[in-house]
């Protein structure tokens, strides 16, 4: 019983942190082509949960989680679900070798993950409109996602660490 | 090739997690292609996540609002000096201005006295809190806490202050989504002035969009003022959108007067419909001018 309630609540948290990352996506703080983007948040935590609950980040809950954030954030439907499930199926040999190694190659690893997200996005979205969609606001807000990583990655291990046994010190 | 992420452990599972996952990649697939032709379908599923996402955006947002708007008034603060001399030149213009307002206005009354015109307001406005932003880098759009229930029609024209920044795409109960001007998907029939010149003012998700199809491309110049034109039946005539800014590779861009920055409260120009016609009703102008409707004999019948 005991056991089935840890994972209810580990699939709780990961579905409920996913959401939250892309409600915040959603904030209206910059308007418009002139405002620095916002970081997408729902990238940086389907990373995080497929690099450290990978039972539970599987492709259908990619799926489901991507479809929530294209509705959220009215991309264009099905570019933002398809180019998160393009990328993690191609990353998907190199995220379990990143597990046990340090935050920088675990950002390192992330860095190629969003680059892929949206380099996918925008041809994805360039081939909806017909037209090539401008590079640099891409940049600005891959490079800012990939920027929060590591406050994301250091308070979310914070929190996985809640009820788990102090370490020993020998 | 095994995939961790489309599931672990025997054999059978792995199986059934590889159907799974290619089910969830082809659904993926397709709803990227219902997206591009814009299925109505997929019109259900966004609404409902536009009532989810706004009160959910609008609570997340106050406290990240209230740090923007500090930091905004910090910097006004230490600009108060240079504000000042700003506004002191503006003010002598605008004083030159309002005596010319002024004259024409007393001409305007005069001149609808001589024609015994009367002017009933055509619009009316709601005004209406930005709650949320595209986020994405692709989508220039906002979503407002004001939906069907307030009376917010799709296609209903939403202004900053002074000009028009775009158009209701999309309506949830309590929350609509606005396609800004600047967005790739943006087309508006424009009129430029003076000159009288029709075009099509086309958003690439840039911050300044570009004019296309012009009447008269070669009367267009610098400083122009680009307002909405009726064509389409969209806008209303004559909101203002911006001014001609630069004519580069034959590429005529244009300055939206709106501060897409800025944006905290935006109005929403609703058209008022005094006459509601009933489809089977018939339409009589009597000679006075006065606009009524027969209704048809099975409503009579029906009353009875």
């Amino acid at each position: 019983m005991k056991a089935l309630w840890a994972s209810v609540w580990t699939v709780a948290l990961v579905v409920m942190t996913t959401l939250f990352g892309i409600f915040l996506s959603n904030v209206a703080l910059g308007i418009g082509p002139v405002s620095t983007p916002w970081p997408r948040f729902g990238i940086v935590l389907v990373f995080f949960w497929m690099l450290h609950r990978p039972g539970i980040m599987t492709i259908l809950m990619i799926f489901a989680l991507g479809l929530a954030q294209d509705l959220v954030l009215r991309d264009v439907p099905g570019a933002g679900v398809l180019a998160l499930m393009i990328a993690a199926l191609l990353l998907d040999r190199m995220v379990p070798p990143l597990r046990t190694l340090p935050l920088v190659w675990r950002w390192l690893g992330f860095g190629v993950f969003v680059a892929l997200v949206c380099a996918l996005e925008w041809v994805l979205t360039s081939a909806a409109y017909l037209s090539m969609q401008p590079v640099d606001l891409v940049l600005m807000q891959g490079g800012m996602t990939f920027l929060v990583y590591p406050v994301i990655s250091i308070a979310l291990r914070q929190v996985l660490r809640i009820g788990r046994a102090p370490r020993r010190a020998f | 090739m095994a995939y961790q992420i489309l599931g672990n452990g025997v054999p059978f599972w792995r199986l059934i997690g590889r159907g799974v996952g290619v089910g969830a990649l082809l659904a993926a697939v397709a709803i990227y292609i219902l997206g591009i032709t814009s299925d109505p379908r997929l019109q259900s599923l966004r609404e409902v996540a536009l009532d989810i996402s706004a009160p959910v955006t609008g609570i997340l947002g106050a406290p990240l609002r209230m740090v923007r708007r500090g930091a905004d008034d910090a910097g006004e603060f230490l600009d108060m000096a240079a504000y000042n001399r700003q506004l002191r030149k503006d003010i002598v213009g605008l004083s030159r201005w309002r005596e010319v307002a002024l004259r024409l206005e007393a001409e305007n009354a005069q001149l609808r006295a001589l024609n015994k015109v009367t002017l009933a307001p055509r619009f009316d406005y709601i005004t209406a809190q930005v709650v949320g932003n595209s986020g994405g880098a692709f989508t220039q759009s906002i979503t407002i806490n004001a939906g069907r229930a307030q009376g917010v029609r799709a296609g209903t024209v939403v202004m900053d202050g002074t000009a028009a920044i775009g158009r209701v795409v999309a309506l949830g109960e309590n929350a609509a989504r606005v396609v800004l001007v600047t967005d790739a998907s943006s087309r508006i029939p424009v009129q430029l002035k003076p000159g009288d010149i029709r075009a099509l003012l086309i958003g690439d998700n840039t911050a300044r969009p570009k004019l296309q199809f012009l009447s008269k491309p070669g009367n267009v110049v610098k400083g122009q003022r680009v307002l909405t034109s009726n064509h389409g039946g969209v806008f209303p005539k004559g909101l203002p959108l911006g001014t001609v800014d630069a004519l580069v590779d034959n590429v005529v861009r244009v300055a939206p007067s709106a501060d897409f920055r800025q944006l905290e409260f935006v109005r929403l120009v609703i058209e008022r419909v005094d006459l509601t016609i009933d489809s089977d009703a018939v339409l009589i102008v009597r000679a006075d001018g006065r606009v009524e409707q027969e209704r048809p004999a099975r409503d009579a019948e029906d009353e009875e």
